[in-house]
Parts: structure tokens; sequence; C-alpha cells
């Protein structure tokens, strides 16, 4: 929970549409200071759209977005990313052509020097210590991953919006990142985790929530009852 | 050696942060937007409407003057149009003004009555009427 003894970000009856075609149809979410929440569902259920709502990238046409308890309707997504809302997007967002460290770079709009960018990837992440000079394009799926996580943490997070962390990557690589969500989190950071593969996401969440064609059918602790419903949700047999 | 501040939670910097930032409230750039389409309405129309006057006057061609009528019948709807809407969004904020200054004033006021004490009972050897009782005897 937050500061204020509420959720760090709520999303209340939120709709958000395409071109007029609504995809979200009130989505209620609440995510705490220091919890991992899980958001899964299938393909095309609005669960990317959601974290763009979340992060102020997609304008919602309905409901409300709050942030630290005060409703952030009509913010600039800058605005919010500088308060400390930080979204990875979906197939890490890292420049190909550029070296880490050139990469890291990049992230000294925040106001850190080079070297304080640097220590601080290179300490949670010592791979990419040793991949420095490579060209982020030739680093492997779960370095590249990482490396979109170390840019993001140099923002100084308060809530971290987490989309498909575990697209291409092996499973192994998938548990590692995710064990890194865990450290994150235990800093007190809220983390909203939009996930197609449940399985590793649910060892490390304090929550979850089925996304399906934009409403919320279920959320809660994950425990069996998830687990035995999920499939049914996936495929579409549940109501 | 004095000892530093801790840092403040990162949760409560956060809550802080966004308490400061100052978000555009979408309905009020709503109004404001319709209270200048209202104004640029009521001018244009006007200025149509004393237009069509002298280019209907300037032709024996009747089309022309016709189309010098619609022109001025046009600028006139307009004009009406667009001061309805600036009254309508000029009038609300006004009114909403008054409003709020109408319940401040009815605050105050319920306040002063709620706190100036009574004066039908007033303690012995108090002054009554401005004048101080000369008797200092119990009765």
């Amino acid at each position: 929970m937050g500061a204020t003894g509420g959720p760090l970000l709520e999303l209340s009856g939120v709709r958000a549409a395409y071109d007029g075609i609504t995809v979200l149809h009130g989505v209620d979410l609440e995510v705490g200071a220091g919890q991992v929440v899980a958001l899964l569902g299938p393909n095309g259920a609005g669960k990317t759209t959601t974290l763009k709502a979340a992060a102020g990238v997609h304008p919602i046409s309905g409901g409300r977005l709050l942030l630290g308890g005060r409703d952030v309707c009509g913010a600039r997504a800058g605005e919010l990313a500088r308060a400390g809302v930080c979204l990875i997007p979906e197939g890490r967002g890292v420049f190909p052509n550029l070296s880490v460290r050139d990469n890291l770079w990049m992230m000294t709009f925040t106001g850190r020097t080079r070297e304080e960018v640097e220590d601080a990837a290179y300490a949670r992440f010592p791979v990419l210590g040793d991949r420095r000079a490579q060209a982020a394009g030739t680093l492997s799926g779960g370095e590249q991953q990482m490396l979109a996580l170390a840019r993001g943490l140099t923002t100084d997070p308060a809530v971290l919006l987490l989309d498909e962390l575990s697209m291409g990557l092996a499973p192994l690589v998938v548990a590692d990142l995710y064990e890194r969500v865990a450290d994150i989190a235990r800093e007190g950071v809220a983390v909203l985790v939009v996930e197609q593969f449940a399985a590793a996401v649910l060892k490390i969440a304090d929550r979850a929530a089925v996304l399906v064609r934009g409403r919320i059918p279920w959320q809660g602790h994950p425990d069996g009852s998830l687990h035995a419903e999920l499939s049914s949700y996936y495929l579409g047999s549940a109501p | 050696m004095t000892s530093s501040p801790a840092p403040e939670p990162r949760a409560e910097r956060f809550v802080r942060e966004l308490a400061e930032l100052k978000i555009p409230d979408p309905a009020v750039a709503r109004a404001a937007l319709w209270l200048r389409l209202g104004g640029v309405l009521m001018a244009v129309g006007l200025v149509l409407g004393a237009v069509a006057f002298p280019l209907a006057h300037g032709t024996d061609n009747s089309l022309a003057q016709g189309d010098a009528l619609a022109v001025g019948l046009g600028g006139i709807a307009a004009a009406v149009v667009g001061a309805a809407l600036f009254l309508r969004y000029s009038l609300t904020g006004f009114l909403r003004f008054w409003l709020a200054r109408q319940s401040y004033d009815l605050e105050l006021l319920g306040e002063r009555l709620t706190t100036t004490p009574p004066t039908t009972s007033l303690p012995e050897g108090d002054p009554r009427n401005g004048v101080p009782r000369t008797d200092p005897a119990p009765r």
C-alpha cells in the first residue's frame, strides 16, 4: 500500500477505445507499494491497452485513473513518467545498433550522470557490465530484457509497468528475470505485470487478475482455483 | 557528528510529487472553447449581417440580391447562436462565482451568529447598559 495507506496505482471502471471501438469495458485494478500484480489474459484481451492507460500513454474514455490516491486523468504521460511511472513496453525497446553503454547513456536525461546510471545498472545486472561495449542488438533476449529493465529503473520508478516480459525467452531466463522483478518490488515499487504465459509470473505475484475481452471476470490471490479457471478463460468456455 | 535525516520513502515522494502536479481539467478547457466559439460566431454573424445590406443594395440582379439575403439571414442566425453560446458559458462562470461568494457569506454569517455570546443572562457584577453597578453586595 502507498504512503496514504491506499494503493499507488488504481484503475476504477476504466474504459478505453481505439477509433471509437471500445476495448476496455470498465477495468478495476489496484496495485499497492511493494506488490506484484499479474494481469493475465489471452491475446487481444486488452492487457497492453490497460498498461498504456495506466501509464497515461493511451487516453481513457471513462472511469478514473488514480496514482497515489490522486485522479490523474488528463495528465500528460511525460508528467506521470517524471513523477515515477515507468512503462517497459513489449519488445524491450532498446536501441539495437547502440552499445549497452550508449543505451544506458540515453537515460541521463533523468538528471543522473552517466557513471551513476551505469553503476546502478551493472550493480543490479552484472552481466550487462561484461557486455558494456557490445551492441544491444547482439545481446541474448534475456540480456536485452535486462537492459530494458535497467534503463527503466534509472528513472527511480514508484510504479513499474511491465509488458510481456517473457516474450521470446527461455523458461529459465524468464524465471531469473521474474526473480529480479520480485527484488524490485521488495524495494517498495508497485509492479503491474502483463503476461500471456501465467506460470512464471504467478510464482512471484501477490495478486492476479484475469482480463478477458476488456473485462476482469476474476481477480484475487493466485492459488489453485485460479489455475483451474485460467484455462477455461483462455479457451473461452468460462462465462 | 550530526546524523543526516532519513530519506523520504519512494511511495511518499511519489504521492507528494503527484499532489503538486498541475493537471488541466478537460471540462474547463471545453467550456473555454465553447465560450470562444460563441464569441467568434457572434462577431462573424454581425459582420455578415452588416455586409449583406450593401451587397443587396449594390445590385439590380434579383438572384444576387437573394444570395445577399441568404448571407444576411445566415449571419443573423450565427449571431443568435453565438450570443446564446457566449451568454450560456459566460453566465455559468459568473453564476458559479456568485454562488461561491454567496455560500461563503452565508457560512460567515452562520459562524458569527453561533459564536456571539448570549446577552440576556449576564452574571452578577457585570455592567448593564454600559453603566457599572455601584453596589457590590450580593442579592
